[in-house]
């Protein structure tokens, strides 16, 4: 029986893919970055909490306030604004650095949704010495369509109950 | 500080000693916002929080009324509470084991008459905040015990905030989670923003207004400024910002919800019909309360029924650094549409990694780098619009003292309150 562990090439292919789309955005091709996520995608950063029931104070139900849930529109409009030049916490863009690891392939098949964990880090760099590191897990359901893998469902669960700063960057 | 001149020396936002004096002058007296009934219904339920630099625990006690505490063992000290919210039947103590109930009472000391020959216990429960008051849902704290009430406090702003507590329906309610970050600067920065800064919204916000094809984003709350007046309530250093007297947020409110549906429009309606019944004809022709703070850090905005209510602390820790905690309110009977909308306006707009918030911290951070200097310090910042328009007109009907929409007003009178306090 062929489990995903034994699936090769389907893990080199997803890790490359996870290492790509993070380089798009360290070098700023946001738009080209964008374009990987379905027309159907869903981005969301959970807000967190510190608590001790099951779930960790992970919270981004509908009665919760998360820090993003965006659809592909206002991703969109994101990036228009980093754009525009009057965005002023990104202007300059900040130096980014996306570290992506711990990618594993849990569960399903691209035809359908593969469920992939990683862990990221993010570094931050802005103006002379402005610097952060945001460290989280991310959850995400790839899929392929029309011969390339695409993100259908992103979920950033963030380390962090208090953030280093507020978020200007791109996670 | 020459409020007169609009002139406040930028000493006040670096000095280390001035930090310290307000740490005893403004946070160890004022009424500091601790929380939203909301967020604690059950007996045993607690969040935690900070008064200046003291974190307390905010619980409701098995007698449903609500208490603060320091959050700190009377034994040496350990904080008895390490979670940000939840419910607890006791606080127990990791170090040495005492034990707390929910009213703030030594329950358990282990070995006590074995190893104490007297130690009276009555003495020895969580050191109470002796003042804790709600008004309207929002509960405030004061370390002394004989402040004058938060209502005294609030003074004519209540009259204001009256509108922000009845117009919605089924009361507040404070969405679950919170959000919190570091911001490299004084807690005076952020508060004043939200004193009367409308002249910086065209400018530090621009991107935002570009996106207004964007949902959320639509004409509601983005009225003609020569409507709207900053109004400021001396004496007690809080103000208000682009208050409209005609119904003009309302009328946009309803015109929004024609396009989502027949629940929507209903919503509306019976929001401004509660406001009627609960306020006043004037009360209900101002409908929301745009944005303003209350002395010293507790901010708020609301522009519409069907915009968010945002709830935001500028927690002081250290000359030049804060914690920034917000949250999101809706109101409790809303159509799930409407809640939803709320919702998704604060985390695109407001939110910690929001296309207004980014931009708020920006600022905040790079004035803090560049009046940190022994030279930037011998400098004021200007506070002189609108010093024409001092002590500014009443309107009748309407508490409070009013200016134009573009002043400074707002400003100095949270400065002017700071500098009273501080010499107290």
């Amino acid at each position: 029986m062929t489990t995903l562990l034994m699936v090769e090439g389907l893990c080199r292919e997803v890790e490359q893919f996870l290492y790509r789309e993070a380089r798009l955005l360290d070098e700023y091709k946001f738009e080209e970055w964008l374009s990987v996520f379905t027309k159907d995608c869903r981005y969301v950063i959970p807000s967190r909490e510190n608590r001790k029931e099951p779930g960790d104070g992970i919270r981004a139900g509908p009665g919760d306030l998360p820090l993003v849930d965006d659809d592909k529109e206002f991703l969109g409009a994101r990036i228009a604004r980093l754009r525009s030049g009057f965005a002023h916490a990104e202007e300059p863009l900040s130096r980014t650095r996306h570290i992506v690891s711990n990618i594993e392939l849990v569960a399903g098949d691209l035809a359908a949704g593969l469920r992939v964990f990683s862990n990221v880090i993010v570094f931050q760099s802005r103006l002379e010495k402005t610097e952060k590191f945001y460290i989280g897990r991310r959850d995400d359901e790839l899929v392929r369509l029309d011969g390339s893998i695409m993100i259908r469902r992103r979920t950033v669960v963030l380390d962090h109950v208090l953030l280093p700063r507020s978020l200007s960057i791109i996670l | 500080m020459d409020l007169e001149r609009g002139r406040v020396s930028r000493r006040i936002f670096f000095d280390e000693e001035v930090y310290h004096r307000e740490l005893t002058q403004i946070f160890a007296r004022s009424w500091l916002y601790l929380g939203h009934e909301s967020q604690i219904p059950n007996a045993g339920d607690f969040v935690t929080a900070y008064m200046g630099e003291d974190p307390v625990i905010l619980c409701r006690g098995k007698d449903g009324s609500i208490r603060a505490f320091l959050n700190s063992c009377r034994h040496r000290g350990m904080k008895v509470c390490r979670l940000d919210a939840g419910n607890a039947r006791s606080f127990n103590c990791s170090f040495h084991g005492w034990s707390y109930s929910t009213d703030g009472e030594l329950i358990g000391v282990p070995f006590h008459n074995t190893v104490y020959r007297d130690l009276d216990r009555s003495k020895l429960g969580l050191h109470a905040v002796p003042k804790v008051e709600n008004y309207g849902g929002f509960i405030f704290g004061n370390w002394q015990a004989g402040a004058t009430s938060l209502e005294r406090h609030l003074g004519d702003m209540r009259w204001y905030l009256d509108i922000l507590i009845e117009r919605p329906l089924g009361g507040i309610e404070v969405l679950g989670g919170q959000q919190r970050y570091q911001c490299h600067s004084n807690w005076k920065i952020a508060a004043e923003n939200f004193s009367g800064d409308t002249y910086h919204l065209p400018f530090s916000h621009k991107s935002l207004f570009m996106l207004k094809d964007v949902r959320p984003f639509n004409p509601v709350g983005y009225e003609s400024a020569s409507k709207l007046h900053t109004v400021v309530f001396p004496e007690v250093g809080h103000a208000l910002t682009a208050i409209g007297t005609t119904d003009e947020r309302y009328e946009a409110d309803l015109k929004l919800a024609r396009e989502m549906g027949p629940e929507v429009v209903e919503y509306v309606k019976e929001s401004r019909a509660r406001l009627l019944a609960k306020t006043s004809e004037e009360q209900a022709r101002i409908y929301a309360l745009a944005f303003g703070n209350v002395f010293p850090n507790f901010s708020f905005n609301n522009f519409s029924a069907l915009r968010p209510l945002g709830l935001y602390l500028w927690l002081p820790k250290g000359a030049q650094s804060i914690e920034a905690w917000q949250w999101c309110a809706v109101s409790r009977d809303a159509p799930a549409s409407v809640k939803s909308i709320i919702r998704e306006d604060f985390t695109r707009v407001q939110s910690a990694a929001g296309v207004a918030g980014q931009d708020d911290t920006e600022n905040f951070e790079q004035v803090t780098e560049a009046t940190r200097g022994a030279i930037g310090q011998t400098l004021d910042f200007v506070y002189s619009m609108g010093l024409d328009n001092s002590p500014g007109v009443e309107m009748e009907g309407y508490p409070g003292r009013f200016y134009p929409y573009f002043s400074e007003a707002g400003q100095r009178e949270f400065y002017r309150h700071w500098a009273t306090e501080m010499q107290r």
